[in-house]
C-alpha cells in the first residue's frame, strides 16, 4: 500500500539514528507491534502530525497495523521523494497555521464580548501584521482571549524561522483552548485540517 | 485535553520509558509528535542517549595487584 | 560460574578474577560511596568462590558478582524524595510560549569519566546501582530483575530519576566551571 513518511534531513528517521535506504526494502525486527517494532507511515490527513524536512512516498508490504495518527506495517520501501514539500510550502503552511490561529484567537474575542479586537485581527491583511496587532489585541484584553492572541504571535514567529511543525501545533492547540462548539475533539480536528490543506496543496493520494 | 497536546514536563517524566520501550501506542504517539515541534525535547532525550553511551563506556578500575593477590589467597584456603 | 572455576586452579580463578575485578572494583566505588570499595568486594569474591552453583540461572558472571558487591555494601537509606527533573523548556511559560525557539539550544559538551563519575556518586546510592548495572555493565532489564528482584517497570523508574539526577549534575557543574 502507498503511504507517506516524513523524515529528518539525510533521510535520517525521526526518532533514532537510522538511515533509510532508497527504494530499498526495510524491514521490522520481530512481530509487529504499533508500541515497540514496525515501519511507520502515515496516510494525508496524518500529514499535520508528523512535518519534518523531508516527505517520501513508501510503499508498505506485509502485516498491517492502523492506529489513529499511524499506520505500522512490517515491511516498507522508499519509493520517491516529495520534492514540493520544498521552502515555499513550508512557507505558506506555516503562514496559513498563523491564520488559523487567529481565526481561534477571533471566535474567543467574540464570544467573550471583545467585538473591537476581534475586528483588527479580522482585518490584518498579512500575517506579519497580524503579529503586530495581537500584542496591543493581548494587552487590552484577558484570560484565554490574551492567551490565544499571544499564540498568533508565537505561531508567527515559529512561521517566519521556518519552523512550520511548531506553528501547526500551536495551531492545534489554540484550536484546543478555544474549544469550538460541536467540535469533539478539536485539537485533532485542527490537525485534520492541516493534513487536508498539504495533501491538497502536494496532491497527494491515499 | 487532547492526549497529543504534550506538555515538555511530561516528555521529561517519561523519557526513559520511551526509551525502554515502556510506553503504550497511545503515549508513544503523543511522545514522538512532541519531538516532532519540540527541538529542546528532542535536546533533551539525545542528552539522556547519549548519557547511556558514556556511562558504558566508564572504564572499569584497573586490577588492583594486592588485592588481586589477596583474592586468590583466599580462594586457595 | 561453576564451568569457569572448573577444579579451582589458580589459572581459572585468576582469569575470572582478570576479568571481573575491576567492575566490580567500579560498582564498588560508585555505589557504596564512603564504605571501603575493597573489602565489599574482597567479600563478594570469597561468597562467589565457596559456592559457584549458587548463580542463578539466566545470569551473566558479571551480573552475579556484581550483586554479591551489592550484598556485601551496608545498605543505604531510602532515598527521602527522588531527584527533582526540571523539564527542558516549559512550552507554555506564563501562558502562551516563552519564546525559548530564538536561543541557541545549550551545547551538551561531552563529559570526562572523572566528571561523569563524580555526577554518578552525587545521586542515591539505590539509583547508582540501577544506573551502574543497566548503563554503565549494559546488563539487560530481565537479568537485573533476577538479580535484584526490581521488575523492569520498577527499573525503569529508578533509571529515569538516575539518569536526569546524572544529567542535572553535569550540567550544574559544567555551570560551575563556565
Amino acid at each position: 500500500m502507498k503511504a507517506y513518511k516524513f523524515l529528518r534531513a539525510g533521510r535520517h528517521g525521526p526518532f533514532s539514528d537510522f538511515v533509510w535506504p532508497e527504494n530499498s526494502w526495510v524491514v521490522a525486527d520481530g512481530a509487529l507491534d504499533a508500541c515497540r517494532s514496525g515501519i511507520h507511515a502515515c496516510r494525508p490527513e496524518h500529514l499535520g502530525y508528523w512535518l519534518l524536512p523531508e516527505l517520501w512516498e513508501i510503499e508498505l508490504d506485509g502485516d498491517l497495523v492502523e492506529t489513529e495518527h499511524k499506520i505500522v506495517a512490517q515491511r516498507g520501501r522508499l519509493t520517491h521523494r516529495i520534492d514540493e514539500w520544498d521552502d515555499a510550502v513550508r512557507h505558506d503552511l506555516g503562514v496559513e497555521c498563523v491564520h488559523r490561529t487567529a481565526r481561534y484567537a477571533v471566535l474567543e474575542l467574540r464570544e467573550l464580548g471583545f467585538a473591537r479586537e476581534a475586528e483588527l485581527l479580522e482585518d490584518a491583511p498579512t500575517a506579519g501584521e497580524l503579529a503586530e496587532i495581537v500584542v496591543q489585541v493581548a494587552e487590552r484584553v484577558s484570560g484565554d482571549a490574551a492567551d490565544l492572541a499571544g499564540y498568533v504571535g508565537d505561531a508567527y514567529e515559529y512561521a517566519q524561522i521556518g519552523h512550520v511543525s511548531g506553528a501547526a501545533f500551536i495551531a492545534a492547540h489554540a484550536a484546543e483552548l478555544h474549544a469550538p462548539a460541536g467540535v469533539d475533539d478539536p485539537f485533532a480536528a485542527e490537525r485534520a485540517e492541516q493534513g487536508r490543506w498539504l495533501a491538497e496543496r502536494l496532491e497527494l493520494t491515499g | 485535553m487532547s492526549h497529543l497536546d504534550v506538555r515538555c514536563s511530561s516528555i521529561a517524566l517519561l523519557a526513559t520509558e520511551y526509551l525502554e520501550d515502556g510506553l503504550s501506542e497511545r503515549q508513544r504517539t503523543s511522545y514522538e509528535t512532541h519531538l516532532v515541534y519540540c527541538d529542546a525535547c528532542v535536546v533533551f532525550l539525545d542528552d539522556i542517549r547519549e548519557l547511556a553511551a558514556r556511562l558504558r563506556a566508564l572504564p572499569p578500575d584497573p586490577v588492583d595487584a594486592v588485592e588481586r593477590r589477596a583474592v586468590l589467597e583466599a580462594a586457595r584456603r | 560460574m561453576s564451568d569457569l572455576v572448573g577444579d579451582g586452579s589458580e589459572a581459572a580463578v585468576a582469569a575470572l578474577v582478570d576479568e571481573h575485578h575491576g567492575a566490580m572494583s567500579r560498582f564498588a566505588r560508585l555505589v557504596g560511596r564512603d564504605q571501603p570499595a575493597d573489602d565489599a568486594v574482597r567479600r563478594a569474591w570469597l561468597a562467589a568462590l565457596a559456592r559457584p552453583d549458587e548463580q542463578p540461572e539466566g545470569t551473566s558472571v558479571r551480573g552475579w558478582l556484581l550483586a554479591l558487591v551489592i550484598d556485601e555494601l551496608a545498605p543505604s537509606p531510602p532515598p527521602v524524595d527522588p531527584p527533582t527533573i526540571a523539564p527542558p523548556a516549559d512550552f507554555e511559560g506564563a501562558g502562551r510560549w516563552s519564546g525559548w525557539w530564538k536561543d541557541e539550544l545549550p551545547a551538551t559538551p561531552e563529559p570526562d569519566p572523572e566528571l561523569l563519575e563524580r555526577a554518578v556518586g552525587s545521586i542515591p546510592p539505590s539509583l547508582a546501582a540501577m544506573l551502574v548495572l543497566r548503563d554503565v555493565e549494559g546488563i539487560g532489564a530481565v537479568e537485573t530483575a533476577l538479580l535484584t528482584g526490581q521488575a523492569p517497570e520498577r527499573q525503569r523508574v529508578l533509571l529515569h530519576h538516575a539518569r536526569a539526577g546524572v544529567r542535572t549534575a553535569l550540567r550544574a557543574s559544567r555551570e560551575d566551571r563556565s
